[in-house]
């Protein structure tokens, strides 16, 4: 308004009325032009054809064309966690043909189960314990909860020859609620088939812009994994991020929505598919440093259910030190916590 | 319906494939179908109230057509303008006016029996009610005949692309386009693809990356801010409302063009500007020029002494704050430019640009941009004491903490690359240099903005800001 307002001011002040104005608008703007048409370096050519446009387009669909053969044949080495998401379906079949004695052990959950349970010091010491000897499997992607370990146990374990007889779920807080999942790129890619569209419509994909994302994740390796080459590459830009992103989330967490009641409607279906091939069910709460509470909705589909939960929150002799980088168990503490499960597994296996 | 999102390419490829193959007639229909289809998306309940705004002031500006006496002419306009700004004030401002009625009276020991309503706001309610009343005061001057048919000014009224959220476009503009067959040109795609590229960055890569940003500063008890936090924070919201508004009219205009429409220019690299005046020169130049034809010219303009110009700017600058929303820090807001645009005109020698060393000019662009912020901390603030709060909190504690590091780099990753690009095109003085450019680098440079899209999205997506307004 005040550019013009301003030039108005100085230059034309027995100006009268809107044509005055408007035409000394025009001039200024025309002086202004070619002002800058004298400053202008590069050669004025005309505005490209439409056919030089699509070549344009061309080499945009040529890179990312070649950004998507990168990540579908280099994907494995962007992260473990990757290499561990292929290798589901590897595990189950391994698992449904290893030989045992004892039980097989199923552990869901994340990287706590992950660094928190150690496989032969859990083996050990149920054998030593139960007398018999469990085969157990860590199905334990990063950054994940119910939502995603739902459609990794049906997909891949809710089968006769592929059921564990215990079904181990390494929980703490809000882990086990009803929640979309975080990264429905991931399930796109690693978790779901399309015979899981009804469920996920009806829990994890609410709206019509969720839904193409998801299947632009199924369709693309480059969209399904790109979060993993973002977060390192602002880890190893930005110093300081992992920290300030923290601080972000933590301020704007506390200036969310109002909290409702939990539901457990997914963990309810989880065991209903379970305990359709007679799998033990196992919540076991996992400790870390900051203590929480169990929701009372949570302890009633443990009672309705029928199943066990298991209150390891906090475990004789682990200290706050044994949380290496204030969440994940280290070694020593991972023994301790992987032989009080054991315990406790051993005393329901009874 | 946002323009970043998969249903508004769905719904607009819909569109576009029909639309070419229409009749100018049928385009249009097909048009203004589309436009109600769109905004009935955001809420279908206020549909009514365009269909009402569209159909008084196509009657009032016929009405005003058809006589010549001034009184009734002047009569029906001064009809046109209340209905329009009464809709305006009970949606936008009622709440607002009563609670601080309300306040007052209670502060005068009296007791306040105002109804308590509450008012959903019409999404782009400010930006359909100025263009309309821009359209009957034309007609009122005489400088546009009335559009004959309905269906073609409901078009003009509510025209998708610019519906919501602007540019605020000019009868004598925008009808003209309406009215007159338009045919597919080979530059329209060129034109159309850099403006939606554009705005896709600025939107997604930009204004929603600083949104997390500056809402963590501004959703922080100001005491636990240091200084530098609260100066990045700062930076972070006026490059988020930048990249916001910028990134929905360009690419307003990019999905226009692409439909045979040229939309007026509604930011040119504001945040090169070099005094206040240059600022109002490239920021919402649609609003600008609309509070500057028909308000701050019939207020008199610079035609009666420094004074009354002085409050003649005050007064536009003000209500332009208060155009954004019935707030008193959109208020100060205003005060704030208008204070800077009477200090500048009263202060400041005119130096003309060419006159300019580049250190002189960077430096005036620096402490414009700085000034510029110091607005944007009342705009963004939620209230005139967290304001103030903030702004102590920027001379206290000066230190390198994560979230300023976080900040600080998430902009240079951002930010930087369309600073620089308007740099470049500010030199060439062309909003459209890179159409200029070899086909090879300028695909390679939709690529980057398609690969920063697809790899440095924002943690949590936002809707546009000025929706609000």
């Amino acid at each position: 308004m005040t550019q013009t307002v301003l030039h108005e001011d100085r230059t034309t002040d027995d100006a009268d009325g809107l044509t005055a104005t408007l035409e000394h608008v025009q001039q200024l703007e025309s002086q202004l032009r070619s002002l800058r048409s004298e400053d202008a370096t590069a050669p004025v050519s005309p505005i490209p054809l439409r056919s030089v446009e699509w070549r344009v387009v061309g080499v945009v669909a040529v890179v990312l064309g070649l950004a998507e053969c990168g990540f579908h044949f280099g994907k494995q080495r962007l992260s473990k966690d990757v290499e561990h998401l292929q290798s589901f379906t590897q595990l189950a079949e391994r698992f449904a043909k290893t030989p045992a004695a004892g039980p097989k052990v199923l552990f869901l959950g994340n990287s706590l189960t992950r660094y928190g349970v150690d496989e032969s010091v859990f083996a050990q010491t149920f054998t030593e314990v139960a007398g018999i000897t469990p085969a157990p499997l860590k199905i334990v992607p990063d950054n994940t909860a119910l939502a995603d370990w739902f459609y990794v146990y049906r997909n891949q374990f809710a089968q006769p020859n592929r059921a564990p007889q215990v079904l181990v779920i390494g929980f703490e807080g809000g882990h086990l609620r009803d929640a979309p999942s975080r990264h429905p790129d991931r399930l796109a890619q690693y978790y779901c088939s399309w015979s899981d569209w009804p469920e996920l419509c009806a829990r994890d994909l609410p709206d019509f812009e969720s839904r193409a994302a998801f299947l632009l994740g199924q369709c693309s390796s480059m969209i399904g994994n790109r979060d993993r080459v973002t977060r390192r590459a602002l880890d190893t830009l930005i110093p300081g991020y992992r920290a300030g992103m923290d601080r972000i989330n933590a301020s704007l967490k506390g200036h969310g929505k109002a909290t409702v009641s939990p539901q457990y409607q997914r963990l309810r279906k989880l065991i209903e598919a379970a305990h359709e091939q007679h799998v033990r069910v196992v919540l076991a709460a996992m400790p870390v440093p900051e203590h929480y509470e169990f929701d009372v909705e949570l302890l009633a589909v443990v009672k309705d259910r029928g199943i066990e939960l298991v209150d390891l929150r906090h475990v004789a002799g682990l200290e706050p030190a044994m949380f290496f980088d204030g969440l994940h168990m280290d070694a020593a503490g991972a023994k301790l916590y992987s032989q009080a499960l054991a315990k406790a597994l051993a005393a329901l296996h009874d | 319906m946002l323009f970043n999102s998969f249903f508004f390419w769905l719904f607009f490829l819909t569109v576009w494939a029909l639309y070419w193959r229409l009749s100018h007639r049928g385009q249009n229909r097909l048009l203004l179908v589309a436009s109600y289809y769109f905004y009935g998306c955001w809420d279908w309940r206020f549909l009514g109230l365009i269909l009402l705004t569209t159909t008084w002031d196509y009657a009032f500006a016929h009405a005003m057509a058809a006589t010549r006496s001034v009184g009734r002419r002047r009569a029906l306009l001064a009809s046109s303008v209340t209905l329009n700004l009464t809709v305006l004030g009970f949606f936008k401002y009622y709440g607002f006016f009563s609670n601080e009625l309300a306040a007052w009276m209670t502060s005068l020991g009296l007791t306040p029996l105002l109804p308590t309503l509450t008012i959903v706001l019409p999404v782009g309610i400010s930006f359909f009610t100025f263009q309309s009343m821009s359209y009957t005061i034309d007609v009122y001057r005489g400088v546009i005949q009335p559009a004959r048919s309905w269906f073609d000014f409901a078009l003009y009224i509510s025209f998708f692309p610019q519906l919501v959220a602007g540019p605020i476009e000019r009868a004598q503009t925008l009808l003209p386009q309406v009215l007159k067959p338009r045919t597919w040109q080979p530059q329209f795609f060129a034109e159309g693809l850099h403006d939606i590229v554009l705005g896709l960055f600025q939107k997604i890569v930009v204004a929603d990356n600083m949104a997390v940003l500056a809402n963590c500063v501004f959703a922080t008890p100001s005491a636990e801010l240091t200084g530098t936090e609260v100066l990045l924070g700062i930076y972070a919201f006026a490059f988020q409302i930048y990249g916001d508004f910028a990134g929905y009219s360009s690419m307003a205009r990019g999905v226009a063009k692409w439909l045979g429409f040229e939309l007026m220019l509604n930011f040119r690299n504001p945040y090169f500007a070099i005094d206040p005046s240059d600022f109002w020169r490239r920021w919402h130049i649609s609003l600008s020029q609309w509070l500057r034809d028909y308000l701050y010219i019939p207020l008199g303009g610079n035609r009666g002494g420094s004074l009354q110009t002085n409050r003649n700017l005050m007064v536009t600058m003000l209500l332009g704050g208060l155009w954004h929303g019935a707030n008193w820090t959109f208020i100060l807001w205003g005060a704030l430019h208008g204070l800077l645009l009477c200090g500048y005109r009263s202060v400041v020698p005119p130096v003309p640009d060419t006159q300019l060393s580049w250190v002189g000019r960077l430096g005036r662009m620096v402490l414009m941009f700085h000034l510029v912020c110091l607005g944007w901390l009342l705009f963004r603030a939620e209230s005139i004491s967290q304001a103030v709060a903030i702004l102590g909190q920027l001379f206290t504690s000066v230190g390198v903490t994560p979230l300023a590091t976080t900040i600080l780099g998430t902009m240079v990753l951002c930010v930087s690359p369309l600073m620089l690009y308007e740099a470049w095109t500010e030199w060439h003085g062309k909003t459209h240099s890179l159409l200029e450019i070899h086909w090879m680098p300028r695909g390679l440079a939709y690529s980057y903005v398609a690969l920063m899209c697809l790899f440095v999205p924002p943690p949590v997506a936002a809707t546009f800001i000025y929706f609000q307004f």
